[in-house]
């Protein structure tokens, strides 16, 4: 487990503070900031795991012979 | 409240579409929780502004909203995690273990005992999957085999899924869905769980040695099930945070009387010969007969945490100046009101949701943590048991164990914000509704938590999932809100016999990974079973209500 995989949890709960504050004072700014990071955090765990996935198959397919053998 | 939204099928579709989306990932596609809800949530973000026209503003608030639910669950969570793994670290689970086989010689007893009741015991202060971890290796070392053992520890401690951790999961229905009657929804949840309760006990007999098996243990499962099912009935409507902690800790020492009866005292009869869950002789009684590998403390210093986070939780929750006290600080934030296209209002909240840290499960958790880490260090328990096996870093483990369930539980509290904020549950229960006769929907109420459960392997992600959509339907049908959310807890509850992902555990546990197909062939009879003996209960609840 790497620091990225921590990081959207934080972003998450970073993001409730953000928008709860740019919403009621009108600071727009503060709550693209706080939704960024609720998109940010949705994005980077099924990122990782597509990642994952491509690379298990690149790693399949790299020993895969041509005539169906495997090395 | 007066709106506009579309009921077609197609909006039907799109509101649905998460829902489908997290299914498919999960059960097809065999993601974790984690991963699939975080897709889940950009796909409710998705629909919910093109199709139900729900401003940029709106949907901020909505994911604020579910992100500061998910505090009060994740509060639980975190302290819930380190006072196991402070357990683990310090040899009390595996002196639990041995000890209570030191009870009895009778093979039976010491299945249920650690399938049913110590499985239970576990659910009631850790969860998370915990139980299965813990019992099902205990089971193996007993002789049981291996997918038997998985089998029992998830149908044993399935009942126990929805009050445990200190009610974790109720707190989580309760975040998501304003409950009209909160005792009443309790007592009526806790009676379905008292029939999951017993029908657990008599499946793990039935397994281990069919009819004379069951026999044999009835006056066992009679009385454990009265403390357990019964206790939580009487507990649920006081303090449903204690409910089922208390009668399992209770049904755990009770074990200690039962095993001085003769008939749970010696080995089984001569009689019971078709003992299908069972293969060899077990590891257990034989390392008892070596003498090897002594139990790190005694029971009663095992059980120590576990009787002083009763020790702090009852007087909190029950003597009034106490809870008054405790319950003085609190904090929520402030949201502006909200309003989509459609006329979907949700009003402005100047505290939402306030938390009180100081009368809270995870505090009580807290506080125990800390004492039990003191006491056991003090004993030099941890160093005593570090010498022996290999023990991982206490902070990477509880990281590595937390973070994910951590996810899992904000993503889903998200998504069912954005869903209700965006009017995407209303329109999912217009269209149950329209072909949904209420009897109907009444009776497989809670099929909807036993589908949330086996989707996530988790009875709160099913309850933050789907509590709002049935509490809405229940409106829509003119049904009590009480039964219906009773029906779709108790489901949740169910659910978790089925959910692959408890069954992963099992199998990575008990060294027989990838035989999850044999551990559900055991598990879903008995989940069908239950699920209609259930739904006809609901049926009767609604009728009487």
């Amino acid at each position: 487990m790497t620091w990225i995989t921590n990081l959207p949890l934080l972003l998450y709960l970073v993001a409730i503070p953000l928008i709860s504050m740019g919403t009621t004072a009108g600071q727009a700014g503060l709550t693209w900031i706080g939704f960024l990071c609720i998109l940010c955090a949705s994005l980077i765990t099924p990122g990782l795991r597509l990642r994952e996935n491509v690379r298990e198959k690149s790693a399949t397919t790299q020993f895969d012979h041509p005539d169906g053998d495997t090395k | 409240m007066q709106t506009n939204l579309p009921v077609d099928f197609l909006h039907w579709f799109l509101a649905i579409f998460p829902m489908i989306l997290l299914l498919v990932l999960l059960v097809f596609y065999r993601w974790k929780a984690a991963e699939a809800g975080a897709l889940g949530v950009l796909c409710t973000l998705l629909t919910a502004a093109l199709a139900f026209q729900t401003p940029f503003n709106d949907l901020a608030v909505a994911a604020a909203k579910g992100a500061w639910d998910s505090v009060y669950i994740l509060y639980v969570i975190w302290p819930a995690m380190i006072l196991y793994l402070l357990g683990k670290a310090s040899g009390a689970f595996d002196a639990l273990g041995k000890e209570i086989v030191h009870f009895s010689k009778n093979e039976l007893f010491l299945v249920l005992g650690f399938g049913w009741v110590f499985a239970s015991f576990f659910q009631g202060i850790s969860g998370f999957g915990t139980p299965v971890a813990v019992a099902a290796p205990i089971l193996v070392a007993l002789g049981v085999r291996p997918v038997y053992a998985v089998a029992m520890t998830l149908i044993g401690h399935a009942w126990a899924n929805m009050f445990g951790t200190l009610a974790v999961s109720w707190i989580a229905a309760s975040q998501v869905v304003d409950l009209q009657d909160p005792v009443t929804t309790a007592v009526q949840t806790a009676f379905l769980l008292a029939v999951v309760n017993l029908a657990g006990g008599l499946m793990l007999a039935w397994l281990y040695g069919r009819g004379p098996a069951i026999r044999h243990a009835l006056p066992m499962i009679v009385v454990i099930a009265v403390i357990q099912g019964g206790g939580q009935i009487m507990l649920a409507g006081v303090s449903p945070v204690l409910s089922n902690f208390v009668p399992g800790t209770v049904a755990l020492l009770v074990l200690y009387p039962l095993s001085k009866w003769s008939r749970y005292q010696n080995p089984i009869p001569a009689d019971l010969t078709d003992r299908p869950a069972m293969e060899g002789n077990s590891d257990l009684f034989s390392a008892e007969n070596k003498g090897a590998d002594a139990p790190i403390m005694s029971l009663s210093m095992a059980m120590f945490p576990y009787v002083l986070l009763a020790a702090i939780a009852i007087p909190m929750l029950t003597i009034t100046p106490l809870t008054n006290l405790s319950s003085a600080f609190s904090f929520g934030l402030p949201f502006p009101q909200v309003e989509t296209g459609y006329g979907v209002l949700r009003g402005a909240e100047a505290a939402y949701s306030p938390l009180r840290p100081f009368n809270h499960p995870g505090f009580f958790l807290l506080i125990t943590a800390a004492i039990t880490f003191a006491v056991f260090s003090s004993k030099g328990y941890f160093d005593e048991w570090a010498r022996r096996v290999e023990v991982p870093k206490f902070g990477s483990e509880l990281v590595s164990a937390a973070v994910p369930t951590s996810m899992a539980v904000v993503s889903y509290l998200i998504m069912s914000r954005v869903l209700d904020h965006s009017g995407q549950t209303s329109v999912l229960a217009f269209g149950i509704q329209t072909f949904t006769p209420p009897l109907v929907f009444a009776f497989f109420a809670n099929g909807i938590g036993i589908f949330g459960a086996f989707m996530t392997s988790s009875n709160t992600a099913s309850n933050v999932l789907f509590s709002p959509l049935q509490s809405t339907i229940a409106g829509l049908e003119n049904l009590p809100q009480s039964s219906i959310i009773a029906a779709q807890s108790a489901g949740g509850a169910i659910g978790n016999a089925i959910a692959p992902a408890n069954a992963v555990l099992g199998t990575s546990t008990t060294g027989i990974v990838g035989k999850e197909g044999e551990i559900l062939r055991l598990t879903l009879p008995w989940t069908l079973a239950i699920a209609v003996i259930t739904g006809v209960l609901t049926v009767v609840l609604v009728s009487l209500t």
